[in-house]
Formats: C-alpha cells, sequence, structure tokens
C-alpha cells in the first residue's frame, strides 16, 4: 500500500506543479483566445535564470524570484513584439499557432546558444524525505506544493477581488464590451501576461527544482501535459484546470509506479489524445461543446 | 419631415444629415432626427434599413461618412466619429443587441466594470435608484450573467448603461428574443427610465410596442426617414404597415 | 568537391521533405506537427529491413533485419510511412477538429513516438538508435564516386517528387485540397466530402517524408531520436512557408537556399562550432526567426501560390483561346457531361467529367408532380427555446416560393434543417419524395439540394472561376491518381467543364473578374459567384438564405434578374430566404410567412400584405394592453 501512498505522494507534488503551468496557460489563453506553443520556454527561461543567479548567490528562493521577474519580462515582450502584431493583422487562426511554435523553436535555441545542449544542474538543498500523512515528502516537496497553494490563492484573490481581476475578467468575456466600458483592454492584456510570466516562471522554477538537472527542453518536455490539464479541465475554466492538474499529477503518478516509471508521460498524452477527440470542450464543462476551437 | 430643431440646450440629443455605411456602401443616407430629454425616440423599420448601423454611427462602433452628432446640454458637445469608450463619459450610453454582459461575471460585477472605485462609491447612491428600477436585478445582484434569463439580462445590460449617468442611452432592438411576457415588462422599465431622468432612442423590431410608448417615432426604409410622429399617431397611420412592409396594398384595418 | 556532394544531397532530401509538407500544409492547409514523425518511420523501417540480423553480442537490438537489397528497404520504409499516415489519418482527420486541436494532437503522436522509441530499447534500439547501416552500392565504389551517384539517385527522386507534387497542385484534386483549406463546410454543399481527400494527402505527404527518412537513412548509416525532433518539422514548415505556402517551385528553392546557407552557420556562432549539438537547434531558431520576419510583411511567403487562370487551364486542356463567348450566345445548348471533347491528345481516351449518377429528377408530370421539397412537422430547440414549432410546407417542382418572417421567428434554423446543418428534434425532411432527414448535407446536395449561406461562402483564395469547377461534380475528374497519372486527360476532363463555366460566368456577368481571387469581390459578385457556383452543380433545388444581405443597393436588382433567371431558365426550383418584401413579391408567386417557429400564413404576397397575422409577425399585436402613464 505504501507504493500507492507515495505515488500519489509524487503525484500531488507533479500535479501542483503542472497546475501552475495550467493556471499560467488558462490565463494567458483568457485574453488571447488562442493556444501558445511557446508556453513551456517560459517555465524554461525561468529555470535558466535560477541557474545563472546561482553563481551569484546560494539563495534557492532569491535565484528563485528572479526567475520568475525574467520569465514575467519575457511573457511580456514575446506578447507585445511577437504576438500581438500578428493578432491584430491575420484572421487565420494556424498562422497564429505556427508563430508560437516558431517562438518557441527560437527561445530554445538561444537558451541552447548561451548555456549549452547539455543539462544544467541546480544546486538544490538535500533534504531528507519524512512521512506526512501517508506520504513521503522532502522539505522541497513541502515547498513546491506550498508555493502552488498559495500562488493559486493570490491569483484566486486577484481575480475575484480586485478591479484589476474584475477588469481581467471582463476582457476575457468580451474584450469589446469592456472597451466601452471603460477598461484600458490593452493595459489589462499586458498586466495578465506578466502575470502569465510569474505563474509560468514559478511552474519552472519549482519543476527545475524539483528535477535537479534539465537542458533547453525542459518546459517544452512540459507543454503537452499543461494542454492536457487545461483541456481535460475545461478551455477557460481555471478552477477545473487546477483540479485537473492535480488529478493529472496523481494520476500519471500512480500509473507509472505500477508499470515504467518512464511512461508516466505516455499516459498523460494518451488521456490528451482520448479527450481530444472525445470531448474537446474538457471533461468538466457542462455545456454543450463549443464550435470554436478553444472557447 | 424635419423636426423642430430646438436650442441645443434644451435637446438631449441631435443627429443631422448622418451618413454611414460599410465597406463604402452607404446604409444610412442623410439622417436627422432630435430627441428631447425626458423622451423616448423610437426607430423602426424592415431589416436591413440601416437602422442599427444608424445607432452603430451614433455611438462610434461605425465611423460616420458625413454629418454631426451633438449631445445637447449646457455646454453641448459633438460626438460626431468619437470612439464609443469617450461616449460613456459625455453622457451617452449605448446597449448593443447581443453581447451587452459580461457571462461570467455576476450583476454587481457587471455593474462595476470600468469604475474607479471612487466611481463606484459616487455611484452608491444611482445603484439604489436602478435597482429600485429593476427590483429583479436586485434579487439576483450576486448571481452570474450567465445564469439570468433573457429578459433580466437585457435588463441588466440597461444598468450598466445606466450606472454611467448618462444623459441618453441607445438601445438596439432590447425586446429581441424575448416572450410577450417580457417584452411587455422592457416597455415598463423603458417608461420608468424614462421617468427617472433618461431620454432613450430605442430601434425595435416590435413595432407596436414600441410605438405605444413613444413620443416621438421615426420609420426608416433604405437608409433614410421615411415617416414620423408620435408613437401613437404612426401606429394609426394607415401609410406606416405598407412602407414598412414595401409593398403597395395598404393592410386593412381591423381595429 | 566531397563536401558539396554532401551538402547537395542534403539539399535534395530537404527538398523532398518540403514537398511532403507543401502538399498537407500548403495546400491543405493541415498544420500537421507530427510531420518529421513520418520521416522517421521510413528511416526506421528501411533500415532494419536492409540491417542484419542483430545479434545480443552487436549491442544493438532491433526488430526485424531481414538483409533486403536497399530498394526493397525504401520500398518498406514508404509503405510504413504510409500505413502509419494511414492510421494516424483516420483516426484524427474524421473528427472534423478544428484546427488547434488537430495541431496538437499531432503534437502529442510525434512526441509519443519520440518518448515510445527512446524507451523501448528493442525497438529500434530506443535512445542510441541504430547504426552501420549497410550502404546501397556497397563497398566497391570509390568515396567520391559513390557520393556522385548517390547525389544522383537523391536528384533522381527529388525531381520525380517534384513533379509529382506540381501535377497534384495543377491537377482538380490540388485544387480540391484548396477549397478544403478555405472553407470546408462550403464544399459539402457540392456533395464533395472533404474527409477522403484531407486523408489522401495525409498519407500521401507522409510517404513522401518516409522516402526522405529512406534516402536519408541509406546514406548516414546511422539513425536515433535525436536525429528527428519537433523542430525539424518547424524548420520544414518555415522553409515552404517562406518560399511560399502552395508553391512547390517556392518552397523547394527556399529549402535550397537555407540548407545551403545554414552550412555556414558554424562559421558565424563560434559556439555552435564548438558544439554540434546545438547545430541543428540553432539552424531551427534562425529559420524560425526568418520565418516570423517574413510572415510579418509577407504572409503568404515570397512566392505565390499558383492558381489556374482561365488561359492556362483552357491550354492545359487542349482548347483554343477563341472561346470568348458574348453574353448572346449563353442561350445555346449547355454542354454538359458525356459531350465530345475537341482535341484530344492522340493515344489517350477521355476521362469522364463526372461519375456522379444523373440527379434524382422526377419527370415533370403536371398531374402528379411530386413536390421538389417538402418539410413535415419539424421542430427544433435550443436549450429552453423553441426556434421551430411544427412546420410544414411544399415546394412544387419548378417552383420559386419565399419565406419570410421576423428576426427570431425561426427561418435560419427552418434553413439549417432543410439542408442538413441541423437535426430536427421531430419532423422528416422529403427531397423529391424521399426522407433525408437524417443525410449529410453532402449526401443531399447528391441529389440535387444545395444552398447559399448568409453571408457569401465562397473560396476566398480559388479564383472565381476555380470555384466554379470545384462546384461542378467530377468525382472521376478530382481523383488524386488520374491528376498525377494522367495529367493530360484530367486537364482535358477540366478543360470540358471549364467551358460551361465560361459560359455561367457570362450569364452572371462575372466573366471580368474570372482570374480574380474570389476574396478580392464585392459582396454583390460574391453572391453571384454562389449562384454560378449553384448552376455549375446541377443542383434542381437551390435553398437562398437572404442573397441581398450585404449587397449594395445598386446590385440588388441583378442578384433578383439572377434568382430569376436560375429558376425560369435553368429550371431550379428555389426556396428564397428573403428580408426584403419587395424582392420577394417581385419573384415569389408564392410566399410563407413565418413567425414564433409556425408557418403562420401563405399565399401571394398582395394577400399576405392584407393578412392579420402578417403583419402582426412583423408588426407586433395590433392592440397591445396600454400601460400605465
Amino acid at each position: 500500500m505504501s507504493v500507492l501512498a507515495d505515488a500519489v505522494g509524487f503525484g500531488i507534488v507533479s500535479g501542483a506543479i503542472i497546475s501552475l503551468s495550467t493556471m499560467a496557460m488558462s490565463l494567458q489563453h483568457s485574453v488571447t483566445k488562442h493556444a501558445n506553443f511557446s508556453h513551456g520556454e517560459l517555465l524554461t527561461v525561468a529555470a535558466y535564470a535560477m541557474f545563472a543567479m546561482q553563481h551569484l548567490t546560494d539563495n534557492v528562493l532569491l535565484d528563485g524570484l528572479v526567475g520568475l521577474v525574467v520569465a514575467a519580462l519575457l511573457a511580456l515582450v514575446l506578447d507585445e513584439f511577437v504576438f500581438k502584431p500578428f493578432r491584430t493583422r491575420t484572421r487565420r487562426l494556424v498562422t497564429l499557432l505556427v508563430v508560437t511554435a516558431a517562438a518557441s523553436q527560437v527561445l530554445q535555441g538561444t537558451f541552447a546558444l548561451i548555456f549549452g545542449a547539455n543539462y544544467v544542474t541546480l544546486q538544490v538543498p538535500t533534504t531528507h524525505a519524512k512521512h506526512v500523512g501517508p506520504f513521503l515528502w522532502t522539505t522541497t516537496d513541502e515547498v513546491v506544493i506550498g508555493l502552488a497553494v498559495i500562488a493559486f490563492l493570490v491569483t484566486h484573490v486577484v481575480l475575484r477581488y480586485t478591479s484589476f481581476g474584475r477588469s481581467q475578467r471582463a476582457v476575457a468575456d468580451d474584450a469589446d464590451l469592456a472597451r466601452v466600458c471603460g477598461v484600458n483592454t490593452s493595459n489589462v492584456i499586458r498586466w495578465t501576461w506578466i502575470a502569465v510570466g510569474l505563474l509560468a516562471g514559478l511552474g519552472g522554477a519549482t519543476l527545475a527544482v524539483y528535477s535537479g538537472t534539465f537542458d533547453n527542453l525542459l518546459g517544452f518536455n512540459f507543454l503537452l501535459v499543461t494542454f492536457a490539464a487545461m483541456i481535460v479541465g475545461g478551455i477557460g475554466k481555471m478552477y477545473g484546470a487546477v483540479i485537473a492538474g492535480l488529478l493529472i499529477g496523481i494520476v500519471t503518478s500512480v500509473a507509472g509506479a505500477y508499470t515504467n516509471q518512464g511512461y508516466n508521460q505516455l499516459f498523460a498524452l494518451g488521456l490528451l489524445a482520448i479527450v481530444v477527440l472525445i470531448r474537446p470542450s474538457g471533461l468538466f464543462n457542462t455545456r454543450a461543446a463549443d464550435t470554436r476551437a478553444f472557447g | 419631415m424635419t423636426p423642430q430643431m430646438s436650442d441645443l440646450s434644451r435637446t438631449a440629443l441631435r443627429v443631422e444629415n448622418l451618413s454611414a455605411g460599410y465597406r463604402g456602401d452607404l446604409v444610412v443616407h442623410n439622417v436627422s432626427l432630435e430627441i428631447r430629454p425626458n423622451e423616448i425616440g423610437a426607430l423602426v423599420g424592415p431589416n436591413g434599413c440601416g437602422k442599427s448601423t444608424l445607432l452603430k454611427a451614433i455611438s462610434g462602433v461605425v465611423t460616420p461618412a458625413s454629418g454631426t452628432v451633438t449631445l445637447g446640454g449646457d455646454p453641448a458637445r459633438e460626438l460626431t466619429g468619437l470612439p464609443p469608450q469617450e461616449l460613456a463619459g459625455h453622457g451617452l450610453g449605448y446597449v448593443p443587441q447581443l453581447a451587452n454582459t459580461f457571462p461570467s461575471l455576476t450583476v454587481l460585477e457587471n455593474l462595476r466594470v470600468g469604475l474607479s472605485r471612487r466611481a463606484w462609491r459616487l455611484a452608491r447612491e444611482r445603484r439604489a435608484e436602478m435597482f429600485d428600477l429593476f427590483p429583479d436585478l436586485y434579487a439576483s445582484r450576486a448571481r452570474l450573467a450567465r445564469q439570468l434569463s433573457g429578459g433580466q439580462r437585457e435588463m441588466l445590460a440597461l444598468a450598466i448603461a445606466l450606472i454611467r449617468k448618462p444623459t441618453i442611452i441607445l438601445v438596439d432592438e432590447p425586446s429581441a428574443g424575448l416572450s410577450p411576457k417580457f417584452k411587455d415588462l422592457i416597455w415598463e422599465h423603458l417608461l420608468r427610465l424614462r421617468a427617472s431622468g433618461v431620454a432613450l432612442l430605442v430601434v425595435e423590431q416590435d413595432v407596436s410596442g414600441i410605438m405605444e410608448i413613444a413620443d416621438v417615432a421615426h420609420l426608416m426604409v433604405d437608409g433614410s426617414i421615411a415617416l414620423s410622429g408620435t408613437g401613437r399617431d404612426l401606429l394609426q397611420d394607415r401609410e406606416l404597415a405598407s412602407r414598412y412592409l414595401g409593398v403597395d396594398a395598404v393592410i386593412t384595418e381591423g381595429d | 568537391m566531397e563536401f558539396t556532394l554532401v551538402i547537395l544531397t542534403f539539399v535534395g532530401f530537404q527538398i523532398i521533405l518540403s514537398l511532403g509538407l507543401n502538399l498537407q500544409w500548403g495546400i491543405a492547409g493541415m498544420l500537421n506537427l507530427a510531420y518529421i514523425g513520418f520521416m522517421a518511420a521510413g528511416a526506421y523501417v528501411t533500415a532494419v529491413l536492409v540491417l542484419p540480423k542483430a545479434t545480443l553480442a552487436g549491442g544493438t537490438s532491433y526488430v526485424l533485419g531481414l538483409q533486403w537489397p536497399f530498394w526493397a528497404g525504401m520500398l518498406g520504409g514508404i509503405a510504413a510511412a504510409g500505413a502509419l499516415g494511414l492510421v494516424v489519418g483516420v483516426v484524427i482527420l474524421g473528427r472534423r477538429l478544428e484546427a488547434e486541436y488537430f495541431a496538437i494532437l499531432t503534437l502529442v503522436i510525434v512526441i509519443a513516438m519520440s518518448t515510445l522509441l527512446s524507451g523501448q530499447p528493442n525497438l529500434f534500439n530506443g535512445v542510441e538508435g541504430l547504426i552501420n547501416i549497410p550502404q546501397p552500392f556497397g563497398a566497391s565504389l570509390s568515396s567520391t564516386s559513390y557520393g556522385t551517384w548517390y547525389l544522383l539517385m537523391v536528384a533522381a527522386f527529388a525531381a520525380v517528387v517534384y513533379v509529382l507534387a506540381r501535377r497534384v497542385q495543377r491537377s482538380p484534386f490540388g485544387r480540391l485540397g484548396r477549397a478544403i483549406r478555405e472553407d470546408e463546410t462550403a464544399l459539402q454543399v457540392f456533395g464533395k466530402d472533404p474527409f477522403r481527400a484531407k486523408l489522401k494527402i495525409f498519407v500521401l505527404g507522409g510517404m513522401i517524408a518516409g522516402l526522405a527518412g529512406s534516402l536519408t537513412v541509406l546514406y548516414v548509416g546511422a539513425f536515433a531520436p535525436a536525429s528527428w525532433a519537433v523542430g525539424e518539422t518547424i524548420f520544414a514548415l518555415s522553409c515552404i512557408m517562406v518560399g511560399g505556402s502552395g508553391n512547390m517551385f517556392g518552397g523547394a528553392l527556399a529549402s535550397a537556399v537555407i540548407v545551403t546557407l545554414f552550412v555556414q552557420v558554424p562559421s558565424l556562432f563560434n559556439i555552435a562550432a564548438s558544439n554540434p549539438e546545438i547545430l541543428a537547434e540553432v539552424q531551427v531558431m534562425a529559420t524560425a526567426i526568418l520565418l516570423i520576419v517574413v510572415m510579418r510583411w509577407r504572409p503568404d511567403g515570397l512566392l505565390r501560390e499558383p492558381v489556374g487562370t482561365v488561359a492556362k487551364l483552357e491550354r492545359r486542356g487542349g482548347l483554343e483561346t477563341a472561346h470568348r463567348r458574348s453574353p448572346t450566345r449563353a442561350a445555346g445548348p449547355r454542354p454538359g457531361a458525356g459531350e465530345q471533347p475537341d482535341r484530344l491528345r492522340p493515344g489517350s481516351s477521355p476521362v469522364p467529367v463526372s461519375r456522379t449518377p444523373a440527379k434524382v429528377v422526377p419527370q415533370v408530370r403536371p398531374a402528379e408532380a411530386t413536390a421538389a421539397l417538402e418539410v413535415r412537422g419539424i421542430a427544433k430547440r435550443f436549450g429552453g427555446i423553441t426556434a421551430v414549432d411544427d412546420c410544414s410546407f411544399q415546394l412544387p417542382l419548378g417552383g420559386i416560393v419565399g419565406l419570410v418572417g421576423p428576426n427570431g421567428s425561426g427561418k435560419s434554423t427552418l434553413v439549417e434543417t432543410i439542408a442538413g446543418f441541423v437535426t430536427p428534434d421531430s419532423g422528416r425532411v422529403l427531397l423529391a419524395g424521399r426522407d433525408v432527414t437524417r443525410w449529410t448535407p453532402a449526401r443531399r446536395a447528391g441529389i440535387g439540394l444545395t444552398r447559399t449561406f448568409q453571408s457569401a461562402r465562397v473560396w476566398n483564395k480559388l479564383t472565381v472561376t476555380e470555384n466554379l469547377l470545384v462546384a461542378a461534380p467530377g468525382s472521376a475528374r478530382e481523383a488524386l491518381w488520374r491528376g498525377v497519372f494522367r495529367p493530360h486527360a484530367t486537364a482535358h476532363a477540366d478543360a470540358v467543364v471549364l467551358r460551361k463555366a465560361e459560359e455561367t460566368l457570362h450569364e452572371v456577368g462575372l466573366w471580368p473578374v474570372r482570374d480574380q481571387l474570389a476574396g478580392e469581390l464585392s459582396g454583390g459578385q460574391r453572391r453571384l459567384l454562389e449562384f454560378a457556383r449553384i448552376v455549375m452543380s446541377g443542383a434542381t433545388v437551390a435553398l437562398l438564405d437572404e442573397p441581398l444581405a450585404g449587397v449594395n443597393p445598386v446590385m440588388g436588382d441583378t442578384i433578383v434578374e439572377q434568382i430569376r433567371h436560375l429558376n425560369s431558365t435553368r429550371g431550379v426550383t428555389v426556396l428564397l430566404v428573403e428580408h426584403n418584401l419587395k424582392v420577394v413579391s417581385a419573384l415569389c408567386p408564392h410566399v410563407l410567412a413565418m413567425d414564433a417557429g409556425k408557418v403562420v400564413a401563405q399565399g401571394t404576397v398582395q394577400s399576405l400584405a392584407s393578412s392579420e397575422a402578417f403583419a402582426e409577425a412583423y408588426l407586433g399585436k395590433r392592440a397591445p394592453k396600454t400601460p400605465q402613464e
């Protein structure tokens, strides 16, 4: 039984990281209405920024913070200078998809140029695993889970109870109407991207710490599992996405524990494929399937 | 057919020789009309006659090709071609036919979108008035807009325009898609709005319904105003039906 | 010298790769991020077919190992890629997914492949991959002459694939593919099923990728998961998008130039030079940057997609260009399927223009004429709202009936039900007596039903004439294999249809814009194009959905004229949904008025105008209760 409990414990940690990435993607999609194939690179850039910072300071938390900021900056720059010009000019959705895919490759190449093709290692304080209830967690694991919970709560509070959050949700619902009501939609979109970067960056930082070593494909390898969580949870439903992220983390971990650890990802991919083929609007989405892509 | 052009300080909205269209094709030709404060103005006409486009041209969603739009008062303000987001500040509200609420926000949040904390505080009295006007909305104030019925959503849309203290609200087909019971409710609420001091210019498909309550009414055909008068008068006018339907036969009166 | 040979050989590989992707993306608009996976399939299978049996002592383990001659190995690789394409295609193309979901699924596939193959060392030696793959021509040749021979072989294959791709692009099948890219939905009302065409392109593109993989693996002698990644697909995509999507020459040229240029890249980036592992990544990166930059300012790429102008089509079909018909000749006999072509290349037999059976049209016997279209008790609810409520009526053969009613009366839903895009909750739709209630729109088109849409759905990046050619029935003419192996006969069959198209263009007055892209036409012209397509399709019953919407009033008369012509001269039965009552009264001797989902009145417009129910529908109840002041 402890195999199961251990697996669930791992799954909660990885699920927390997935949730972070999915929260970010959910926010991003709510304002752009198209998928971003370079989403993974927002995670990767935070990880590399952390790595770079490690030359300056040993404080992992400080390194992580810098990672978040760098990711936020990258997100902002990407939208402002790469995606937005295309969004305002083209009506074809596939063109935007290709642009995001191209951006992904550009970023991956940039990371490889700067940091090399080999795996880099992050100096992470070693901690012992101890039993927390039925689960076997290290202090690092607990910190990751804690950060994810905090991030979720902060996002929740900001979206629900602040005027920016209200404006953001209004823009996500109907940007034109929001503009008519006096919302500065361009600003709201910019700040949303900053939030996207922060959340994705946190996901990347925690992922890097959790993995210990990584290369320029860190975030890209995480892209599909993020899509999976977002589609399973329902496009446009952030809370569904968070739950889905947790579930996927747990399910894949458990499945991997009983079969082959290396096939973790395959289970997530399989789930994604099935959901897309059968019910693209998501498992939690009770409304009729959308006719437009992604909501 | 030119309405009496009164002094600008005594008018709510004046449209003069407005022409507008899409992609070079004019849909509205040289339309002039005037709405006075505390008046309900009705704009009816067959599909494609340009009435929606006229509203869009006044509210800035579509840039007029020529003509002027002036908001009355002291001082009067010319609004021609200003984008929609600026008009609310000047006192012109616009309620489009579709996509006029935020589905995933609550009623209260819908009202609050775009208002600064100060503006929201200042609008407290206004809100109380509004909830008096729309008690149904008050009861559902914590519900999400998409959970409201069609009629309630329409009222929410009106309320969103109302909370910004407009002098006049342009409303595009408020009764579209509503059951007769809700339609009557809408007419009732429009009257209450007028009583509370707001002028209205209402585009409608349901001719009889709006004509009963309109102080001034215009029939648009092919982009121009074909008939004008008070709502009641126009409703009795034998020409209304035949002009509207564009046929030569005159509707024999059953009443 | 040897270095140049190597570069040119790799250029050859990339050209072949680009051609396959240009078919999938350029012509059919499919964003297949798994494209490189098909190349890998071809490479892997070829390798394990030509390799000797794996021995445990050898250190590498893999399946098969049949030690076949290289050409058999190549065939096997191509077949494997094709089979993979078939399986994947059937699964993901059949569902009519939106572009984003399709792209994500293809990404899933390629990453799943990579994960599986890396994780399963027994299939193709996992992460380390296959090595020591035997070379085709044996060790007898010197290194330089071997390189030359191989390059010649690659060049030959590239030439063949190039010719193949061009033929596909030019053929009626290719045109169909482009129409699918532009608007799949509109294609259905002409009886054509996009799924099969897309599947064929998907498999063909996959096989071409497999060929490239085969050639690569036999040349390089090794192949591992590191050799192929999503980046390679983006690289190929960038090449063809920069060169010009849909332009085979442009894609091939851009690939050649970019590959050649990027051989120079190491000298630009010192880091890359010293670290070959990231070389490929940097090449992809540079190409991706180029892609973004080019797309920003020239979204269609540097070279335009070739379109079939009338002159070109006539020339290819072997017809004289002097077919300038004047409008007065329109009254002459209409060419149709089966008419003997003027000139034909000696030795070849004619291609049937269309193999679809004659439309099921009952003979016109006035006494017992079956209604062309009948609607019985149709009802449809959406959520809590009843859109159509027990609607019934008949459309007499050859008639032209109007359907009017205010917004929300249920007209649009009714039209969608008759056309087959919406399934009613109850009731039946009968076409010439046959119950088509559960039929797809394409199947209904097969027995003569067609429709127009509220906003005209024309295929924007096809010319006006091409639009007409796609609308015409042509299952034989549009067959892929015919387009590839018998291009002249196919072009000739095309030309036969072209004659009818030219005549139709004159009739509707679109001859002056025959070579213009449909997307550049005005609203009224697009409507006329829709009518012309109806004529070309040979449909006998047409649902016209607000044809005057969005049309300049000046064009209105022309549209009315064309509708009348469609009905009286071409014999098409018309159901005209319109708001403009003047137009309806000019065209329709019989009109149905709808309100709140039901037909509330029928008759001539004059009689309707004096009907209370009709007036109420539009103006509202005449005697409303007076609200308190």
